[in-house]
């Protein structure tokens, strides 16, 4: 039976955590969206993730590496707790586009603290092609971050650039111990 | 076919793999039918990376083991020349073919002509000026493998008398007064190889410049060479140009192209930094070490001689994260705090988990 290790998405809702999953998954991802109702539905978004999102890397024959995606709404936050024990780290997607978007920092940095402590932690900034000052915003998420006295990497990235994502990765592993040697 | 008895065997020298593979197709194609790349002796010419970290010692043993035999040496500035053959990066596959064949020991008996040969006396622009009529296939940062100067152990630069200088100070103007700037100039009195713009709104470099040239430029020494870079403000519509990217990607390119793994004099090699917040690779070169060098200065904050050693990275590498990282605004200068490596009991997985994403 092969080792399962563990990766936790999270950010809020339109983020792009399924679809970073969806681009990093070596098997079709497993979903638990459901459709958009009432004062929640956004022209760029008709699904959310209700439950988790499931994909997984298969690293070598004795490991994979099980991707979870976190639902972005609060009210299922329940689920958090779930998909962070025994995660190596945390990738938190934010979208560019909120004006609440260091509210969320915090929140997610709250909320996820027990893995943070125990963990690595990496923030991608999504859709920041419509971010009017991108490096205005990184700087605001880079002091917000040494504010709550952590350390991380804060890339933008387009979640369906999977080489973007990796990237991604590729910081916080690095951030968790960077004396890695890069294997060609 | 190719006839192996016949064609004239070519040993590389000092090349890092990305351009041995390169020279590898092009010496598939058909109109390089005449030579073949060998890895071993017997061999005809060979041709010798100056630019390769270990490069004075590369050519030693070259010499020390192929005395007789001609070499054609390529590096991006002239005056590192070890011998009459010299061509200047990037290298004009005509020229490079026009040498080999004239060396070719198997073909035609004839001397290099004048035209092939880059005078060692002239200068690095007349050499830029003289290669500006080849089209260029080279993308912008096609590359994030880096080239250094030779004698980088002790060298560092005055970032002021290079175009990263004018640029990076520019870029501060054109924040501050929230105006377009042109780069004006010239090289020798011959105009600039193209246009280039910083757009304020955007945040944004728009060029013309092919990147070969803009490497070339950002070698020259202004205190040195009869060459002026200026940015002027510029109040008339921009034209659309065919690059266009983040100014923080160019002059993150810019740096590193300056750099060549020497440290700009205003960063004290005695003196530890940290960074202020790690580099955007997504939108910046990340060369070979460049997100081992950021996590560490992320935690630490180190002298660069022992950011090297306690990272096993080249110190050339380190002085062109460091340079990068200071024209960018990203450095900091703090007392010297290493923190011991975490005891991570998860080490062998992020190692595998590393491995299996680079292998990408």
């Amino acid at each position: 039976m092969k080792e399962q290790r563990r990766l936790v998405f999270a950010g809020p809702v339109g983020s792009g955590k399924t679809t970073a999953i969806r681009a990093l998954s070596d098997e079709p991802i497993i979903s638990t969206e459901a459709l958009i109702s009432g004062n929640n539905k956004d022209a760029d978004k008709r699904h959310t993730t209700v439950a988790l999102d499931f994909g997984v890397i298969h690293l070598d024959d004795k490991t994979n590496l099980q991707l979870y995606g976190t639902p972005g709404h609060q009210h299922f936050d329940f689920m958090w707790d779930i998909a962070a024990r025994n995660s190596i780290g945390l990738l938190l997607l934010l979208d560019g586009r909120r004006s609440n978007l260091l509210e969320d920092l915090t929140v997610f940095t709250q909320a996820f603290r027990q893995l943070l402590q125990a963990g690595g932690f990496a923030v991608g900034i999504t859709h920041a092609d419509k971010v009017q000052n991108l490096e205005l915003l990184r700087g605001q998420i880079n002091h917000e971050i040494e504010r709550l006295q952590l350390v991380a990497p804060v890339l933008s990235i387009d979640p369906r650039q999977r080489k973007e994502v990796v990237k991604l990765i590729k910081a916080l592993l690095y951030t968790l111990d960077p004396s890695l040697i890069k294997v060609s | 076919m190719r006839n192996h008895h016949t064609a004239a065997k070519v040993m590389l020298v000092g090349f890092p793999h990305r351009q041995q593979t390169l020279f590898a197709q092009l010496f598939k194609q058909p109109n390089f039918q005449a030579f073949t790349l060998v890895d071993q002796a017997p061999i005809d010419v060979a041709i010798v990376d100056l630019d390769a970290p270990q490069a004075e010692e590369n050519w030693k043993v070259f010499r020390r083991n192929f005395p007789q035999t001609p070499a054609i040496t390529v590096s991006l500035t002239p005056k590192e020349q070890k011998g009459p053959y010299w061509l200047a990066k990037p290298v004009n596959l005509h020229a490079l073919k026009s040498l080999l064949a004239s060396l070719n020991p198997h073909g035609t008996t004839q001397q290099p002509s004048s035209s092939t040969l880059i005078d060692t006396k002239r200068s690095h622009i007349s050499a830029m000026l003289k290669n500006g009529a080849e089209p260029t296939q080279q993308k912008y940062s096609s590359t994030n493998e880096l080239s250094f100067h030779l004698t980088t152990a002790n060298s560092s630069y005055q970032v002021n008398d290079y175009l990263e200088g004018k640029l990076k100070n520019a870029i501060l103007k054109t924040k501050k007064r929230h105006t377009a700037q042109k780069l004006i100039g010239h090289l020798q009195g011959a105009p600039l190889p193209g246009d280039l713009y910083i757009l304020p709104d955007c945040h944004s470099i728009v060029t013309d410049i092919k990147p070969r040239f803009l490497r070339a430029l950002s070698l020259i020494n202004l205190s040195q060479e009869k060459a002026v870079f200026e940015f002027a403000p510029f109040n008339h519509p921009v034209p659309p140009l065919e690059t266009k990217v983040h100014w923080q990607t160019f002059l993150w390119q810019l740096s590193l192209w300056t750099s060549r793994g020497r440290l700009q004099q205003q960063i004290t090699p005695k003196q530890a930094f940290t960074l202020t917040q790690w580099p955007n690779f997504n939108l910046l070169n990340e060369f070979p070490h460049a997100l081992k060098l950021a996590a560490c200065l992320a935690r630490n904050s180190c002298m660069p001689k022992n950011i090297a050693e306690k990272q096993n990275v080249p110190l050339p590498y380190v002085y062109s994260f460091l340079s990068a990282a200071n024209s960018l605004g990203l450095l900091k200068q703090q007392a010297e705090t290493i923190s011991q490596p975490p005891q991570n009991a998860v080490r062998e997985l992020l190692q595998r988990m590393l491995k299996r994403l680079t292998a990408e």
